[in-house]
Order: structure tokens, then C-alpha cells, then sequence
């Protein structure tokens, strides 16, 4: 049996390896130093990996209190020579999320809205609340139209005014209240609006009809009084008017101010939000295209595990002693003349600590080919391999007598 | 919600948000993304649940999980606060620093290796790992011998670095 690689100790350690093969890797640690302290090491990295994973923690926890990857970590610390697999972590630690004993999760909106619907809804709430705005402004103009139009009407006699004050026809309301809304005096726009609405003059002329019918003096006193009382009216309803349109461009301003606010607003954080390397980076250097994949370095069209490839080469895979192989593959093509074709290349992917790639092909031969006479392929059993990558030549060839 | 849904985010949650956590190192983030995890667990519920949310919790990591959270799907989370011990500020500093050297650690490893180790830590077993990964089996003990060696060896470096300062 070939030396043991690194990820088969791990599976090992982890408990992952069927019974039969712990048995055969058991007996060849028995008697390989060399594995046997490899098995060590990955013992050690095992076990402190897995404490340190579970160090990282944030808020309040108890350290070490059965998190999955302390009670993984605490087993290989204490285990036996032997490799035991560890029992698969059912406790948690105790974390800060895990306090809450009642938990409930309500999706509030399972399916997102689709931009077509979001529009629709937004269109609906608008003209729901246009609506309401407006039913509640007519509604405002119409309870504050009477006192106007009375205040408005055109001067009559005393005793037909206070008559016709205390019941005017709706005819006369409206007349009075649009004349009083299109011709309001200079002088009263142009005054500081302020005061509050004048109470109805209807309750405020009737008490004044029998006074004024039952009065012995001429009528032009009453009619003074009934013209001095509308000029106030009429100023009143003005003051009102000019009260709202200072009002109405008040809010124009208010709305314009914040909604140039919010332009800027957004404008700034879109801004903060761009990542200023990529503004300040010249185009041709963000246009460059990313450097190939260890993947893409192998040429490997599929990444395969330990069985799958011994699977491929009915037997065991070679591997270079000493060193841990990135991962495995399959490649098209043949090793050298005399291999199968029918079967695919295995590529065991290298990397040197200079980072190069060296890739270890093995492929089966072809029944009754020559043996391979090239420097690049050579011929172990039924495999024929090959050695090649980034690594210059002269590493690759001393690589080759380690390969088993 | 389902009650089979219920019992899922009981079970995963809090595994789920930890894995994250330790992916990402943001708190904020790690909840949201549990909660677009099982937001999507809700439109399409999963057979396999367990290597199905943690294979979309790590794909949302991937792509701007942040842009897939504010979309417009949310959770409501309801649940009562309880007061917990707490430790003191010079231990949680300690707990906190070890923390920040252990996720920088993590930070030098690639992204699969990462992802295999704190899938490993969260005690899935290799044909998990595989399948929640899209890897092959038998290159997870690989996978994960090179992650646990790459991590220990960067925070030994790391050890040593502070050691030096200090």
C-alpha cells in the first residue's frame, strides 16, 4: 500500500472511511513510521482548526460549551492513538440569538411585488388619498362660504337687509360668495392674515331684525349700520383669502425646498456608495480580464475524488511523496503513445510553495502497447504516468523518484 | 408559514446564523442573510433542507447578499428578549481580539476551503459538505486537510506577529 495522503488521515480522523478501508489503513500505519507521524500532524491541525473555529463568537456565549466544533476539537486532543470518529454534534453553544424561547417568523410579503403591480398599488394609495384631500377641502369651503356670501351681499334697505341676512336663498350664497372670491380688496390681500374666522353673521343679524323694524328712526341710520357691517365682511373674507394663498405658497415652498433635499440626498449617498477605487482605477486595468483558475492553470474538465479516480485507473492512484495534492481530475488527451484512450487522463493537481502548478497525469495502457521510452512518461504496472507543469525541468525530474 | 417551515427555522436558525457569522464577520449581515435564506425557503420549500439553506446562505454571501436582502422580502422576527450573564469588558476585549485574529485567519483561506471548514464546524459530514458545495466527495478530506492547515498556520503567523509587537 502507498503512502497515505494527507486528506485520507482527515477523512480518517473525521470518522468518513468504511470499515474495511480503516482496517487496511490501520494496518499500514502499524507499520510506517513515517504515516504514522503524518497522522499525528493531522491530529494536531484537526484539532486546533476546530478550536479556533469555534472561537469565533460574538455578543454573549459561554466559551466551550458543546459549540459542534469545540466537541469536535476537544476529541482529537483526547483521543487514543487511534483514530476514533468523533460523535456528530447534536448540542449547540449557547448563543445570544438562542435566548429567544418563543420564536416566529411571519412572512409579511412572501411573493415580491413585480414593478407592473408596484406601480398599480402605488397609483391606487395616490388616488385614495387625492380624494380624500379633496372631499375634505370642499368640505372646508363650503362650512366657511356663508358667513361670506352674507358679508358679501349687495347693500339694501335696513329692514330688507337684516331680513335677507337672516334668510338668504342659496342663490344669493353662491352670487355673493364667487364675487367675493374673484374681487377681493388690494388692501386686504396685501394684510397680514391672522385673525381667526368671524363667527356666523346669520345669528349675529337676526336679533337684529324686530330692533331695527320696531324703530321709529329714518332709514338711513339703519342703513349705515347694515353697510358698516358688510365693508367689515367683505375685509374679513378677504383676509381670509389672502391668509390661504400665503398658506398655499408657504407649503409650494416647503415641498420644493424638500424635494430638492431629497434629490441631493439621494444624489450624496448614491455617490458615497460608489467604490472610489473603481472611479479613480483607469479603464484599460478594470477591463482586464481575471487570471485563470488553478482549474483552468490543470485544464482539468472535471474535478473527481480519491475512488472516482482509482475507479478510472483500476487501482490506486500515484501520488508524489511529500507533498498534498489540490485536488484531482480528469483530462482529455493520452499521457504518451501506448496509452488507452477509452479512458480518460487523472490529473493529480500540485501546487509548489512558489505557487506553479505540477501536474501528475496517469492514464492505463493499452493491452500489449510498448513501454513509453520518452524523458516525460514512464510506466508503473499497468499505468503509464507523466510529470509536467510550471515548475522548471530539473524539478520535475527530481519530483519523478518520488512519485509511488 | 408551515409548521414543517416553523421547525425548520428552529432547528437551522441559529446554526445558520453562526455558520454566517463566521463567514462573513458581520453580525447585521449574517441575520439578514439567515432571513433571505429562509425567505426563499418559504417560496420553494426545500427537500433536503439542511445542505439546501446552507448552500443558499453561502450563495447569498457570494453575490451581494446585502442588494438580495433590502429587495422587498422581509421577515418579521418576533421573539422575547431575555437578559443573559455577561462577562466582563476586559474578558469579552480578550474574547473579542481572538475572535478578530481567528476571522482574519479564516480571511487567507479560499473561498471553498472556508466554506468546507465552517460547514465541518457546524458538524455536516463529508456527503453534505459535498453536496452543499458541489464538489465531489472524495475531495472533501482534501479540501479539508489543506483548509485546517492553511488556518492554523495563519494564525500561528498571526501569534507570532503579535508576540513580535508586543
Amino acid at each position: 500500500m502507498s503512502h497515505l495522503d494527507e486528506g485520507t488521515l482527515h477523512a480518517l480522523l473525521d470518522g468518513e472511511l468504511a470499515g474495511t478501508e480503516v482496517l487496511e489503513i490501520e494496518a499500514h500505519l502499524d507499520g510506517c513510521t513515517a504515516c504514522s507521524a503524518r497522522l499525528r500532524d493531522a491530529r494536531e491541525f484537526l484539532g486546533e482548526a476546530d478550536r479556533l473555529v469555534g472561537r469565533v463568537q460574538f455578543g454573549r456565549f459561554s466559551a466551550g460549551a458543546g459549540s459542534p466544533a469545540v466537541a469536535a476539537a476537544a476529541s482529537p486532543s483526547a483521543a487514543p492513538e487511534r483514530p476514533v470518529p468523533p460523535p456528530r454534534p447534536s448540542p449547540r453553544e449557547h448563543e445570544p440569538w438562542e435566548d429567544a424561547s418563543p420564536v416566529l417568523l411571519i412572512p409579511d410579503n412572501p411573493k415580491p411585488a413585480t414593478g407592473v403591480g408596484n406601480w398599480i398599488r402605488v397609483i391606487g394609495w395616490a388616488a385614495a388619498l387625492i380624494l380624500v384631500v379633496s372631499g375634505g377641502y370642499m368640505a372646508f369651503t363650503f362650512s366657511k362660504g356663508k358667513p361670506t356670501d352674507l358679508a358679501s351681499a349687495p347693500p339694501r334697505p335696513a329692514v330688507a337687509t337684516a331680513e335677507s341676512q337672516a334668510v338668504a336663498s342659496p342663490a344669493e350664497l353662491n352670487r355673493a360668495d364667487s364675487a367675493a372670491v374673484r374681487t377681493p380688496p388690494a388692501a386686504a390681500r396685501a394684510a397680514p392674515a391672522r385673525t381667526p374666522p368671524p363667527p356666523v353673521r346669520v345669528a349675529k343679524a337676526k336679533p337684529q331684525a324686530p330692533e331695527v323694524a320696531s324703530s321709529s328712526s329714518p332709514a338711513a341710520t339703519a342703513g349705515d349700520t347694515s353697510t358698516d357691517e358688510n365693508t367689515d365682511a367683505r375685509e374679513e373674507a378677504a383676509t381670509q383669502a389672502a391668509e390661504q394663498d400665503a398658506i398655499r405658497l408657504q407649503a409650494a415652498r416647503a415641498l420644493t425646498q424638500l424635494d430638492r433635499e431629497r434629490r441631493a440626498g439621494r444624489a450624496a449617498a448614491a455617490t458615497a456608495a460608489l467604490d472610489r477605487e473603481e472611479l479613480t482605477r483607469p479603464a484599460a486595468v478594470v477591463a482586464a480580464p481575471p487570471p485563470p483558475t488553478l482549474e483552468q492553470r490543470a485544464q482539468v474538465y472535471l474535478r473527481i475524488g480519491l475512488d472516482e479516480a482509482n475507479r478510472q485507473l483500476g487501482g490506486p492512484v500515484h501520488v508524489i511523496e511529500g507533498m498534498s495534492p489540490v485536488f484531482m481530475g480528469l483530462a482529455p488527451g493520452r499521457v504518451a503513445a501506448g496509452a488507452d484512450t477509452t479512458r480518460p487522463v487523472v490529473r493529480v493537481v500540485y501546487q509548489d510553495p512558489q505557487g506553479r502548478t505540477i501536474l501528475l497525469d496517469q492514464q492505463r495502457r493499452a493491452t500489449q502497447s510498448p513501454t513509453p521510452v520518452n524523458g516525460a512518461a514512464w510506466t508503473l504496472g499497468n499505468i503509464i504516468l507523466g510529470l509536467r507543469g510550471e515548475a522548471p525541468a530539473e524539478v520535475l525530474r527530481a519530483l519523478r523518484s518520488r512519485v509511488r | 408559514m408551515t409548521a414543517d417551515l416553523a421547525q425548520l427555522f428552529e432547528q437551522y436558525y441559529a446554526p445558520l446564523v453562526r455558520m454566517l457569522y463566521r463567514r462573513t464577520g458581520d453580525r447585521d449581515r449574517a441575520e439578514d442573510l439567515a432571513q433571505e435564506t429562509f425567505a426563499r425557503a418559504v417560496s420553494a420549500p426545500p427537500n433536503n433542507p439542511r445542505p439546501w439553506l446552507f448552500a443558499v446562505a453561502l450563495n447569498l454571501v457570494r453575490e451581494d447578499g446585502r442588494r438580495s436582502v433590502t429587495r422587498g422580502r422581509r421577515l418579521e422576527l418576533l421573539r422575547s428578549e431575555t437578559d443573559t450573564p455577561t462577562a466582563g469588558p476586559d474578558v469579552e476585549f480578550e474574547r473579542n481580539e481572538d475572535g478578530a485574529r481567528v476571522r482574519s485567519a479564516l480571511a487567507t483561506l479560499n473561498d471553498r476551503d472556508r466554506e468546507a471548514l465552517l460547514l465541518k464546524a457546524e458538524g455536516f459530514d463529508y456527503e453534505e459538505i459535498a453536496a452543499t458545495l458541489g464538489l465531489a466527495k472524495g475531495a472533501i478530506g482534501t479540501t479539508l486537510a489543506r483548509a485546517r492547515r492553511r488556518l492554523v498556520e495563519a494564525y500561528r503567523a498571526q501569534e507570532r506577529g503579535k508576540n513580535v509587537a508586543s
